[in-house]
């Protein structure tokens, strides 16, 4: 690959990928008040599971759409389960929980499926076309595509009625239980609906990277620059601060030489603590708790 | 024709037993104020009737039964609670506010839209503003159009002239008057020791936790 | 715990440090110095979970920044192992006060957010800066002065300290204060500066805590590489910090054994491989998830029993409703 325009593809997609996720974590914040810790571990766990299915003989998209369905209703009961009793307590009960779904998760992965990256076929054949002066990567392309076809999904959810109700019960629950509206249930359609970006996080980078439980670890901590960078209760903001420090952290490492792939976590690191720092308007203290 | 029965209702808000034994029956079509002193329970008995108020006693509506009043399932049946205080969703849009009055009851909004928009014309011209651009009074008239989008069958107002000029005050109950004339049940509980409003048909007192006037409808 | 019973509880786990060396292979007392480096690492998680309510995500950060500092000032500066670990402690306590003062006057989970950037980005802060830290081969401590059995009494005699300093810190005035502004975040905006000096402390002693450990690990292992610190170590450490007793400085000990020993105790479990990572991470994260879940179900009872009570006190002494 050579140019410019494949570098700015490269980015792009890994942007995307990072947009999903920074997505999914400011889905889960405005219903449940909670930075999901875990939410990379879950899409990673994901992925294994797309594998799977191909594995036993499954063609790509129909493996896809059922592990996204399934991450959708792994979502739901995950919210079920765990945001009702969680939801009265302090803190630091959530950071705890998230990290020790983390840990559980990561952990089942390594347990069934071990720690070696795994080649992960996809559904983008290897073949670059010729684009603005250089060879771009037929699966970066398709990478963009998808996860901008997800993002405009949850748009189009965001408008409507459902999306409407989800709004209202992330801004003020009290409010939004008097109205009628059933502020649980739409808390744990927020639950699912980032469960799904994640599940196509989660395959997307699998494609590019191959598949092993640390897949999303460096992704993680871009999203959650991007995700504070864009106000972190924003998911618009989100997706376009994912992209941002995703394609900013792929350039630099292409034009940045010597270093290697040590300097994402770093960079990430630090646009993460200057976007704390900075914006405090993305850290409004709110909760988001009844 | 009874819309609805209220027998022997007891409530208990933190701890405190607020509602000792409110027993009631509401005719469709009704405009009833409730009166009393400060504390009494009106504002609780509100809550019950919308459902935010867990309750033991018996609660019909149409002669049916209602198991456990939710505000779900109480908006679903038609009842509209407007509380006290101020209640819009300020970072939404107008429109979005009045779209939300109707989520729990669902069903077509075009005619809700039209019926709200001539009480209020005010509302169509900033139908895209941001609801906490408007000032106090003009939000509160925003929340009772909320209501209305769920064209309710009963429509429970908590201290509509408290904290508003007067000339708001005017502009809700003539409001109120026209959503009853259109067939909305209306109950309205005023700030303690203001008299009954004059679009009342029927006034009861509430105080201590108890209704102390006679339940029947007047004929 | 109380006095007596705490003395106890102190004196068994001392004798049983002091006759494991006599009893245990020199590998496993090998394993049990790194225990003991975990035992100090945990306190400092449990110090500031319980002063300010607040999880660090990222002992283990603080664990390299105390690590590296003693690989540094030991190989490239001649400077004698035992008077690094201050210097560690030093280190790494400035970097937590930091932290500390800047998160403190954000939300709460800020100091998560952060810590765990902080825990993902240490090992690739290690081995960006190759030319101190010696990349990825790290750094070797001069031949080893300690043979395993001084390593493994230099660790435990400095556990030993930090616990009982822990312990004496909880009970200090200023702790019982820090403690009050927790369970009361409106008053904490009042304080103003003084609650700016308390989290620079609780922050800055659970930073030197790791810095410690990782110090003392570092010189059990005679070696700093960034492979020593990676991002699970800060969540184990957390993780065994929480089923260890929730902020308990008692749970600090059994945390880190079951830190260590996590995978070796999941490895005698049916379906799972001895040596394989996953199984007891995997329990190690379900026990957290069932703590957690476990412990918000016993708050919630135990409030509502409470405004039951008091509903009940006030109705018997005949006060008037309230609320309108």
């Amino acid at each position: 690959m050579s140019g410019a325009g494949a570098h700015v593809a490269a980015g792009l997609a890994a942007g995307a990928i990072d947009a999903l996720l920074a997505v999914a974590i400011v889905l889960v914040r405005r219903a449940s008040g909670v930075v999901n810790f875990a939410q990379a571990a879950l899409a990673t766990l994901s992925a294994f599971g797309c594998a799977t299915l191909v594995a036993h003989g499954w063609r790509f998209w129909p493996a896809f759409a059922v592990t996204v369905a399934l991450s959708f209703g792994g979502g739901l009961v995950l919210a079920g389960a765990l945001v009702a009793p969680v939801r009265r307590g302090p803190v630091y009960g959530w950071t705890l929980l998230t990290v020790g779904l983390l840990l559980a998760v990561n952990g089942l992965d390594n347990w069934i499926w071990g720690p070696r990256t795994r080649p992960f076929a996809g559904p983008f054949s290897a073949h670059t076309i010729r684009l603005a002066g250089g060879a771009v990567s037929r699966r970066d392309l398709g990478t963009v595509v998808v996860a901008g076809a997800a993002l405009v999904v949850v748009a189009v959810v965001g408008r409507s009625k459902a999306g409407l109700g989800l709004r209202a019960a992330a801004a003020d629950p009290g409010a939004a239980h008097e109205l009628g509206l059933g502020v649980g249930r739409l808390g744990a359609l927020a639950w699912a609906l980032a469960a799904a970006l994640g599940a196509v996080a989660g395959v997307l980078a699998a494609t590019a990277h191959g598949l092993d439980p640390t897949l999303l670890r460096s992704t993680l901590l871009s999203a959650l620059a991007g995700a504070f960078l864009g106000g972190i209760d924003s998911p618009a903001g989100a997706a376009l601060g994912g992209s941002t420090v995703g394609v900013g952290l792929e350039l630099l490492a292409t034009y940045v030489h010597g270093v290697g792939s040590s300097l994402r976590p770093v960079a990430a690191f630090a646009v993460l603590l200057a976007a704390i720092l900075l914006r405090p308007s993305g850290l409004r203290g709110r909760w988001g708790r009844p | 024709m009874t819309l609805l029965e209220l027998r022997d209702i007891e409530a208990h808000v933190d701890g405190v037993h607020v509602l000792r034994g409110v027993s009631l029956e509401l005719a469709e079509g009704e405009f009833l104020a409730l009166v009393g002193p400060r504390r009494g329970g009106k504002s609780t008995l509100l809550g019950a009737l919308g459902g935010t108020v867990p309750v033991t006693g018996e609660l019909r509506i149409e002669g049916e039964t209602v198991g456990r009043p939710s505000p779900a399932t109480m908006a679903r049946l038609g009842v509209a609670h407007v509380p006290a205080g101020r209640v819009t969703f300020g970072s939404f849009t107008v429109a979005d506010n009045l779209r939300l009055g109707a989520w729990a009851r669902g069903g077509p909004l075009d005619n809700a839209y039209a019926r709200v928009f001539e009480l209020f014309p005010f509302l169509y011209d900033r139908r895209n503003r941001r609801s906490a651009e408007l000032d106090a009074g003009e939000q509160r008239l925003l929340a009772l159009a909320r209501a209305a989008m769920a064209r309710p069958r009963l429509l429970l107002c908590d201290e509509p002239s408290h904290g508003v000029a007067p000339a708001v005050g005017r502009d809700y109950f003539a409001a109120l008057r026209q959503l009853n004339e259109w067939g909305a049940t209306v109950v309205v509980a005023e700030q303690g020791g203001r008299p009954a409003p004059a679009e009342a048909g029927r006034a009861l007192v509430v105080a201590d936790g108890r209704v102390q006037a006679a339940p029947a409808p007047a004929p | 715990m109380s006095g007596r019973l705490g003395l106890l509880t102190l004196a068994v786990a001392a004798g049983l440090v002091a006759v494991a060396p006599v009893l245990l292979s020199t590998r496993h007392t090998a394993q049990l110095a790194v225990v003991a480096a975990y035992t100090v690492a945990t306190l400092g998680i449990s110090l500031l979970l319980r002063q300010t309510g607040r999880s660090s995500l990222g002992q283990g950060a603080f664990m390299a920044l105390g690590g590296y500092t003693t690989a540094i000032l030991a190989s490239s500066h001649g400077v004698r192992e035992l008077w690094t670990i201050p210097a560690a402690g030093g280190v790494a306590a400035a970097a937590g006060a930091i932290v500390g003062l800047v998160t403190m006057r954000l939300e709460p989970i800020s100091a998560g957010v952060v810590t765990f950037g902080a825990a993902v980005a240490a090992p690739a802060v290690a081995l960006r800066f190759a030319g101190l830290t010696g990349g990825q081969r790290g750094l070797v401590l001069a031949a080893r002065p300690f043979e395993a059995r001084h390593a493994y009494a230099l660790a435990w005699v400095v556990a030993g300290v930090l616990f009982v300093a822990a312990w004496a810190f909880s009970r200090s005035r200023s702790a019982r204060a820090l403690r009050a502004l927790r369970d009361s975040p409106r008053d904490a905006a009042a304080s103003g500066l003084g609650r700016a000096s308390h989290a620079a402390l609780a922050f800055g002693l659970s930073g030197a805590y790791g810095g410690i450990a990782g110090s003392l690990l570092v010189i059990e292992l005679g070696r700093a590489e960034p492979g020593q610190f990676p991002l699970r170590l800060s969540l184990v450490l957390l993780a065994g910090a929480a089923v260890g007793g929730l902020g308990s400085i008692w749970g600090a000990l059994p945390a880190a054994l079951l830190v260590r020993y996590a995978d070796q105790l999941a490895g005698s479990f049916p379906h799972a491989r001895s040596g394989q990572v996953g199984p007891g991470t995997f329990l190690l994260g379900a026990g957290v998830v069932v703590a957690v879940l476990a412990g918000s179900a016993a708050a919630a009872l135990g409030r509502r029993s409470r405004r039951q009570r008091a509903g009940d006190r006030a109705e018997a002494l005949g006060q008037a409703p309230s609320g309108e």
